[in-house]
């Protein structure tokens, strides 16, 4: 008995030192999270980039502008899930981008499923390297902490960004009041978001009850006659409705035209007066 | 400051061309189309880079709003008192407002006093002679029943969207037609009164740099011969009196 029980012992002990090593192995080999500072020790540098899927992808992250940032205190792997080991994998999936930029969904559930439902979420669905993730408008790992209300000068780089997609309907909001309030710092005025939404995006059709509504969260008594305002409008280009771009192009005649009459008027008296001298009888 | 009445000639050496009723209407237009035009302006060119300041000097958007609807409304104001001189002085004293000799109002004369004042001015022919307002003054006068119509309802419009929706059901194009119009034509008020009016007024070498008649009211005589001939020998007609006797107030015959 005493010798089957020794080898017993000893098989134990075999089989508990080979788990031992194992165990210490795979601590040691690093496959277990090592905090950020594992990520920044090499992502740190700038102008570090990769070719991912026919795109030049920047892989550097500021680390003091990340720690500052409200995210500071997020750990790399809550986004980038499935970079935990290391060294990790290089992802060649085309939809990496979008993958991390969505990963926001898993702590502002709200506003992701407000934003699945819209024309935004659906083409972010559709993919493609143009789609309007999470962050395409907000930004990946710089995200200052959200004031209320709004600082205006934020809420207009918004409508900048909002440009950077949609460029026509940037060209065709420049000579709106709202637009150029909100610029020179109307803290009241409207910016795309307030009108569209921020998540649950929609576009207005002219005279529809949505943008009856989107009105009247500032404007009481908002009807349909008012939905009907072409917010989005240059009269100056040739495609604007013809009543404005000829109501346009008259007052730049008459401008021009009385302008010129009395300007010249003017200049002609002027020179007169000098060859004459004829104001010295005062 | 005396209440003079407009025609008298003090001491013999000064016409009052302006009473106090035109001198105050003169002031708050002054001085309002001035506050619309900085208010309003920076909106204009937002991208401009003195366009943030001004409105930052003004205490921002919604106070430099606020100031322009102030000016708007007392612009309202002289305007209706305008209206309503026009109206004493046809119905109740009777003048020949729109078409006597001391009208603001168009007259062939004026026609051929532009004529004949251009013919001047390139060396072909003398000076016109002038009568209470010449023609460039008639002009001044005339464009601000185009400009404040024009600029005061579209501004209206745009100041009480909730009421021209809903009361006087007015389709959603009229903003994008009053903003037009709006714009437009307070860029040509502004451009046409800081250059032409302002020349016509205070810069001509005749004038440099400033004549005060708009503020004091009164204008020396002897100006008046060489500027207003023809409103000179009918004053001084009516007097049935030579420049060198004291003067004596008659009737107000004048608009």
């Amino acid at each position: 008995m005493s010798k089957e029980v020794s080898r017993l012992k000893k098989c134990g002990a075999i089989v508990l030192l080979s788990l031992f090593t194992l165990v210490c192995l795979a601590v040691f080999s690093g496959v277990a999270w090592a905090g950020n500072e594992g990520c920044f020790a090499c992502h740190n540098q700038p102008g570090f980039k990769k070719l991912i899927a026919g795109e030049t992808v920047s892989l550097y992250v500021d680390p003091d502008r990340y720690e500052e940032s409200v995210h500071g205190e997020v750990d790399c792997i809550k986004c980038h899930l499935g970079f935990g080991l290391m060294p990790h994998e290089e992802s060649q999936a085309k939809d990496y981008a979008k993958v991390a930029s969505m990963a926001c969904r898993y702590c502002h559930d709200e506003a992701y499923r407000e934003f699945s439902k819209s024309p935004h979420g659906k083409a972010v669905e559709e993919g493609g390297s143009e789609a309007p993730t999470c962050a395409a408008c907000h930004g990946s790992h710089y995200i200052k902490k959200l004031e209320t209300p709004l600082p205006v000068e934020e809420k207009f780089e918004m409508t900048e960004k909002c440009g950077e997609c949609h460029e026509e309907a940037w060209e065709l909001i420049q000579p709106n009041y709202h637009y150029r309030a909100l610029k020179l710092g109307h803290k009241k005025s409207a910016g795309c978001a307030d009108c569209h939404g921020a998540h649950d995006i929609k576009a207005l059709e002219l005279g529809s009850e949505e943008t009856v509504e989107a009105c009247g969260q500032c404007h009481e008594g908002a009807n349909e006659k008012m939905a009907h305002w072409l917010i989005h409008v240059e009269p100056a280009h040739k495609e604007a409705p013809l009543l404005l771009h000829y109501l346009y192009l008259f007052f730049v005649c008459l401008t021009i035209a009385v302008l010129a009459i009395f300007y010249l008027h003017t200049i002609l008296w002027f020179i007169r007066r000098l060859i004459d001298r004829s104001w010295r009888h005062h | 400051m005396a209440f003079r009445k407009q025609g008298e000639i003090i001491d013999n050496k000064l016409y009052v061309r302006f009473n106090a009723f035109h001198r105050w209407v003169h002031f708050l237009m002054m001085t309002t189309f001035t506050g619309l035009v900085v208010t309003g302006l920076p909106l204009k060119f937002y991208n401009a880079g003195w366009a943030q300041w001004v409105m930052d000097v003004l205490g921002g958007v919604k106070s430099a709003g606020i100031q322009h609807r102030i000016c708007a409304i007392i612009t309202f104001g002289y305007f209706f008192a305008e209206v309503l001189w026009i109206i004493y002085c046809k119905f109740v004293v009777k003048m020949p407002v729109f078409t006597g000799p001391t009208t603001t109002f168009l007259r062939m004369k004026d026609v051929h006093d532009v004529r004949d004042n251009v013919k001047y001015m390139l060396g072909l022919g003398p000076e016109p002679k002038f009568d209470r307002f010449t023609y460039w003054e008639k002009f001044d006068y005339l464009v601000v029943f185009w400009g404040v119509p024009v600029i005061g309802l579209s501004g209206l419009v745009l100041w009480f969207p909730g009421f021209a929706t809903n009361v006087l059901k007015l389709p959603g194009i009229a903003f994008n037609m009053a903003h037009i119009m709006h714009s437009d034509e307070a860029l040509l008020a502004t451009l046409f009164i800081f250059v032409v009016h302002l020349y016509n007024t205070h810069l001509r070498p005749e004038r440099f740099p400033l004549d005060p008649v708009i503020f004091t009211g009164t204008v020396p005589l002897e100006e008046m011969k060489h500027d207003r001939l023809i409103e000179y020998e009918r004053v001084m007609k009516e007097r049935s009196i030579g420049p060198e006797t004291g003067g004596e107030s008659s009737p107000r015959s004048s608009f």
